[in-house]
């Protein structure tokens, strides 16, 4: 009974993350005013629904329904499918691969150059300062962009540094930015 | 299930992320995402399924049992979501995010940077037409002729990220 239970909740867990980033979205859009980006939004989703489980879990464990090591599996798969879904909306909202593919879907047989002259650094670079500067994690000085220290930055840092363990070379371009200052 | 087992998955995912960095740094493959899903994914899972098969655990159920079957969905479960979370983690650092080059390159600037001067640092190669290409690599795309078609991934891609932005009642995606 108890497995049927934690089957269950796992079945329905990623179902449930939609429905609330649903709600979440269909909320901030009554208000006229973006309160969160939808990144922000399914990010909401995600932890309430993972606080729902994760609370669940911890009873059935303290109830003696269900092993340690089994609550310690569940909770693991919870937070690797809360991950995904967050992602998979990031990666909807912004992510290049996905641009182009879409692109791609809706235009078959465009030329690599024609991909770029249609999704461009201009644009990209655009959407993204609006982007951060909403977020706060870019402040606007005239017509200049500082960064502030934020959890952007500290993942931003990260990523630079597996990029750079892994030996990727867009990594010296801040090499270059060394030399320039 | 025991604890035991799953330190175990987390051991063998995470020496696999070690082999993950060595074979990179020596050469790093074309088809970069079928590479990490069978080194971050299927090696550790089959080190964990032979883990349950020569170790001699104490409440192991019996091979070819209903319970045996379960263990092994479990522990596939739990390596396919390794892999996956890891892999969508790597496409930041291989892919040269803007979001993270626009971020990094504001904090390093002292007084801070303009939109030209972005866009001067940051070319198309940089943050869109390497992307084509490793699009292509990766079978996300088929290149025919220099013209471009979805591939089988890049359909599923689409596929999954429309369910998704459906269910959710998103708009189309600003980029």
């Amino acid at each position: 009974m108890t497995a049927l239970v934690l089957v269950a909740s796992l079945i329905i867990f990623l179902p449930a993350v939609a429905l609330l980033h649903r709600l979440g979205q269909a909320r901030v859009e009554r208000r006229a005013k973006r309160t969160l980006p939808t990144q922000g939004i399914a990010l909401e989703a995600v932890l309430l629904a993972l606080l729902v489980m994760l609370l669940g879990l911890g009873w059935s464990w303290w109830q003696g329904n269900i092993s340690a090591a089994w609550t310690v599996w569940a909770a693991m798969v919870v937070f690797g499918l809360g991950y995904c879904y967050w992602l998979l909306v990031c990666l909807t909202e912004s992510g290049r691969r996905y641009m182009i593919a879409e692109l791609i879907d809706r235009n078959p047989g465009l030329t690599p150059a024609e991909i770029v002259a249609r999704y461009n650094r201009f644009q990209i670079i655009a959407a993204r300062l609006e982007r951060l500067e909403y977020w706060g994690t870019l402040m606007r000085e005239g017509d200049r962009y500082r960064a502030r220290p934020s959890l952007m930055l500290l993942a931003s840092s990260l990523v630079r540094f597996w990029a750079w363990v892994l030996g990727f070379a867009w990594t010296q371009i801040f090499k270059k930015e060394s030399s320039h200052s | 299930m025991t604890l035991f087992l799953i330190a175990i998955a987390v051991g063998a995912t995470l020496a696999g992320v070690v082999i993950h960095i060595a074979w990179w740094r020596l050469q790093r493959p074309v088809d970069d995402a079928r590479a990490l899903a069978f080194i971050v994914g299927l090696v550790p899972l089959a080190f964990s399924v032979t883990s349950t098969l020569v170790m001699s655990l104490p409440d192991r159920p019996p091979l070819l049992s209903l319970g045996y079957l379960l263990l092994l969905g479990a522990l596939s479960m739990l390596h396919g979501l390794f892999a996956l979370v890891y892999m969508s983690c790597y496409t930041a650092a291989q892919a040269a995010s803007p979001t993270v080059l626009v971020v990094l390159l504001a904090r390093n600037s002292g007084r801070g940077v303009s939109q030209a001067e972005l866009a001067d640092r940051l070319t198309d190669d940089l943050v869109c037409g390497d992307l084509v290409q490793a699009a292509v690599d990766e079978k996300f795309a088929d290149l025919h002729g220099g013209r471009l078609h979805l591939g089988r991934r890049g359909r599923w891609l689409l596929v999954m990220g429309r369910t998704v932005r459906k269910l959710a009642g998103l708009s189309a995606p600003v980029g």
